[in-house]
């Protein structure tokens, strides 16, 4: 046992104070009698005539000296070293969709959540917790707080967020946390889908949930009018099966009342893709809604919608010397390009072009009437700093989210030499190399831009399968500028286009908010289905469009429980010691003796009177 | 006068008188009937002539008819005597002279009547010595004198009656009558021996025992000392239910005690609760009891 106020053991001194108050004579008052002989029988309290008295023992005296160590005892905050564990906890708990998987009973964020209050109920009381709960962004609910009882509440309150993981947010708030606390562990809770490789400077105990990897989900959607049939419309859907075995599935379409349109069943191998078209026939609409009808694990990622994109093919035009594998790889995707030397870029108009390619140049005035797309800039533009070369180049980071390098794979694209350029707020690096970023985006008054700092005669980009891919990605990625068919992630943050006046959007729901202006607007998709984003100028409708809310994420809907590779140093501060705080105090159960030894005494006392 | 007793009272005790049951030795005459034989007219029996008797007493009818002497015996009559001996003690004193004052009032009753009868009336007050006596107020002019005498009563000294009073009982040997003590009992010494020595007189002895409401039911609480009034003696004790218990064994065993070492000793014994008015005493339990009529 051992007392955490041992100074309060002060009071022990109090028993001899009592002992003198025993000792003390009572002062009597006087009291004549006819005669003493009928008293004589009666106990005499005292028989010497003296200020002290001998100690008589007394069962009073007994009890209250027992009451009275007990009580110093008690407030000298007695504790046990319990079995229970006495570190602090920071606890993240993954709320992300995948952990609405099944594969566990009743699912896993429930699983999550039982080992959660496991560790919260085997901690000491004095043990501090923090709890964050994360999806695409971390939640922080409690901090290195010891009201236990409160965060068992709000740990069996968490819902599983429909969102992608993204841990990053967590741990840089745990690595904050950690910095300031001492004798804290850090346990993550997750099933470790969308999660590779965890690097943290402070040990985390991983708590893997989940067991099976059984799921299917959409990989890609694509809705578009038939260029073969006029009033016909295509719908290709990329199905992914994420888990181990061979599997049966339906995917079904329905129109914008929810009628089905059209079903067509696949078998799936285990870990494969399986493309599925449709041909829609025009009564179809622009929206469809798509759903996988299989017995998996995960629900929440067998739902999406389609929109159809324009069919309007982009005008684009080229300054370049010559570049044949960009005049190729575009005409993949439109015969409506224009090709013109630099020397010439003042006199064809291209207040008509959707895109602009500059290739090994840039014109001394943008004007930004369509969306740009630079090749291997020379210095002296006015969008970003070019500063010396970047030799061998190396590519260390790509951005798995982006459009733009969607089934791109780089990882066999040699380049010789990059353009160094300079991140700013402007830019956004894409795929980033040792030296810089590779393929970086902006946008700047309404308009995209791409840049790629290399030559593609410098690179074997342009020979490798994945450039038609890419420029694809790049037709669409400005094509999207229009926002048209996007399936975005529950949790994901809508930016509103800044080319109107005032903004609604109405969710599945049909609930309805306004914006007074687009600029910096942003908007939290937090519930799954289409949105309709309408934009106003003047008072009138200047554009609408649609957006989907659909786990379409292939990291997430992978759900097979990983082993995450944690890579983690322990900061010097923060020594794990089982025992410093392991203590459970036992003052409750004092309290109640005392109570009973009150109890006690007041009857032996009412015995004695 | 009236502060002892009041006007009304008085007249009630004309009607009384004090009874005796115990044959008293003559002491002059009187108007009360003697068991002594004696000269009145009042026949009373015939005995046998014995060697030395008076001749004159001889009934000389019977000899005639029997031809054998038998005397003439005939009522002697003779005058009551009262002693009233009243314990003065401090204790009496006690809750402001409640007892001491009730046994002046009885005192007062007693010889009242005893005066009223033409009888003698002696009183003397007592503690551990005689303090004062009042001698033979046969004189019913004397009443005066004698309420005076105990008014004038205050508590003082410690109770000894066996050798306060046994002085006074030797040097009057020849006392007979009605010998009445009040008093509340808290004798220093042995009260067998005070008994024996009352017993030795030719007196009939009425012991009233006065007992106030403390004396019943003290009403003591908490740690306190209680003190002796007469002898200073103390002892430090803490009143609770169990000490009062123990305290009512005690006097009920002791007030069951002097009743009988009196009553073995052919003697009254009357207890007084002081708080009871003196008319029921005088009136009704001195009447059943035989002593007054």
């Amino acid at each position: 046992m051992k007392l955490i106020s041992p100074l309060s053991l002060f009071f022990l001194s109090f028993i001899p104070l009592l002992l003198l108050i025993y000792l003390l004579k009572i002062k009597r008052t006087d009291v004549f009698v006819p005669s003493i002989t009928l008293w004589q029988k009666i106990a005499r309290d005292v028989q010497v005539q003296k200020p002290w008295q001998r100690l008589i023992f007394s069962l009073l005296l007994i009890i209250q000296i027992v009451i009275l160590a007990l009580f110093s005892v008690v407030i000298a905050k007695p504790a046990i070293i319990g079995n229970k564990s006495g570190k602090n906890m920071l606890i993240i708990i993954d709320t992300s969709a995948s952990m609405a998987a099944t594969d566990v009973s009743p699912n896993r964020l429930e699983h999550a959540k039982k080992k959660a209050l496991d560790i919260v109920g085997d901690l000491s009381k004095n043990s501090r917790v923090t709890l964050i709960s994360c999806s695409n962004k971390a939640n922080v609910l409690s901090i290195s707080s010891n009201d236990h009882s409160t965060i068992e509440d709000q740990i069996t309150g968490l819902n599983a967020g429909g969102s992608p993981t993204n841990l990053s947010n967590a741990l840089l708030i745990a690595s904050g946390i950690m910095r300031s606390t001492n004798n804290t562990e850090v346990i993550l809770i997750s099933d470790g889908t969308g999660l590779r490789q965890l690097d943290t400077d402070y040990p985390v105990r991983f708590i893997k949930i989940g067991r099976e990897s059984d799921n299917i989900s959409f990989k890609s959607i694509e809705y578009k009018a038939s260029r073969t049939q006029p009033d016909k419309s295509e719908l290709f859907v990329s199905v992914l099966n994420n888990g181990d075995k061979r599997k049966n599935a339906i995917v079904a379409t329905y129109d914008k009342s929810g009628r089905l349109i059209d079903a067509k069943e696949t078998l799936i191998d285990a870990g494969k893709v399986k493309n599925i078209s449709f041909l829609l026939s025009a009564g179809a609409g622009d929206e469809v809604a798509l759903r996988l009808q299989t017995n998996d694990k995960l629900k929440d990622d067998n739902e999406a919608w389609a929109f159809m994109k324009g069919s309007k093919k982009p005008k684009i035009t080229i300054y370049t010397e010559k570049n044949l594998f960009l005049e190729q790889a575009f005409k993949l995707f439109t015969a409506d390009i224009k090709v013109i030397k630099p020397a010439d870029w003042n006199k064809v108009s291209t207040r008509d072009s959707d895109l602009s390619v500059f290739d090994n140049f840039t014109p001394p005035n943008l004007n930004y009437s369509s969306n740009l797309l630079f090749i291997n800039p020379p210095s002296g533009n006015q969008l970003f700093n070019i500063n010396g070369d970047i030799s061998p180049v190396k590519i260390t980071n790509s951005d798995p989210a982006s459009l733009l390098t969607a089934d791109v794979d780089l990882s066999n694209v040699n380049i010789l030499k990059a353009k160094r350029i300079g991140v700013d707020n402007l830019l956004e690096a894409v795929v980033e190399s040792t030296g810089g970023p590779l393929i970086a985006v902006g946008e700047k008054k309404g308009k995209k831009f791409i840049v790629l700092p290399f030559d593609l005669h410098d690179s074997d980009f342009p020979l490798n399968y994945s450039f038609p891919i890419f420029i694809a990605n790049i037709i669409d990625y400005f094509s999207a500028s229009d926002s048209e068919q996007q399936n975005f992630s529950p949790g994901d943050v809508f930016k509103l286009q800044p080319v109107a006046d005032k903004a609604s959007i109405k969710d599945p729901s049909g609930q309805v908010q306004e914006f007074d202006s687009t600029k910096s607007a942003y908007y939290n998709l937090s519930k799954n289905g289409v949105h309709e984003v309408t934009y106003y100028q003047n008072g009138k409708t200047a554009k609408s469009e649609k957006i989907g809310v659909a786990l379409v994420n292939s990291a997430e809907s992978n759900i097979s429980p990983t082993d995450l590779h944690i890579v983690s140093g322990s900061t010097g501060k923060n020594k794990l010691n089982d025992t410093i705080e392991a203590l459970e105090e036992i003052w409750k159960p004092l309290s109640i003796l005392i109570l009973a030894l009150l109890m006690i005494e007041w009857l032996v006392y009412l015995r004695d009177a | 006068m009236t502060d002892l007793l009041d006007k009304n009272l008085l007249a009630k005790l004309n009607s009384l008188r004090i009874v005796l049951d115990k044959p008293v030795k003559r002491y002059g005459k009187g108007e009360r009937r003697s068991t002594n034989k004696g000269s009145s007219l009042e026949f009373a029996d015939f005995r046998n002539y014995t060697k030395g008797d008076d001749p004159r007493l001889i009934d000389w009818n019977i000899y005639g008819r029997h031809n054998q002497l038998f005397l003439k015996l005939h009522e002697d009559e003779e005058d009551l005597a009262l002693y009233v001996f009243i314990d003065c003690s401090t204790s009496m004193g006690l809750e402001s002279s409640e007892k001491l004052d009730y046994a002046k009032k009885l005192a007062a009753a007693l010889g009242y009547i005893t005066v009223k009868n033409n009888e003698r009336l002696y009183c003397a007050c007592f503690s551990n010595k005689i303090n004062k006596s009042f001698r033979d107020a046969s004189q019913a002019q004397k009443t005066l004198g004698y309420f005076n005498f105990i008014s004038a009563i205050k508590p003082e000294g410690n109770s000894d009656f066996a050798s306060s009073v046994s002085g006074y009982l030797k040097a009057n040997r020849k006392l007979n009558g009605l010998m009445v003590v009040i008093s509340d009992g808290h004798f220093q010494d042995d009260i067998v021996k005070t008994l024996n020595l009352l017993g030795s007189m030719n007196c009939e002895v009425v012991f009233f025992h006065l007992l106030s409401k403390s004396d019943m039911e003290p009403s003591l609480e908490g740690s306190i000392r209680i003190v002796d009034i007469e002898t200073r003696e103390n002892k430090e004790i803490t009143i609770n239910r169990s000490a009062i218990n123990q305290y009512n064994e005690e006097l009920q065993r002791w007030l069951k005690a002097t009743r009988k070492a009196l009553e073995s000793r052919g003697m009254k014994y009357v207890q007084v609760k002081t708080g009871g008015p003196l008319e029921d005493l005088l009136f009704k339990e001195l009447k059943i009891k035989g002593i007054l009529a």
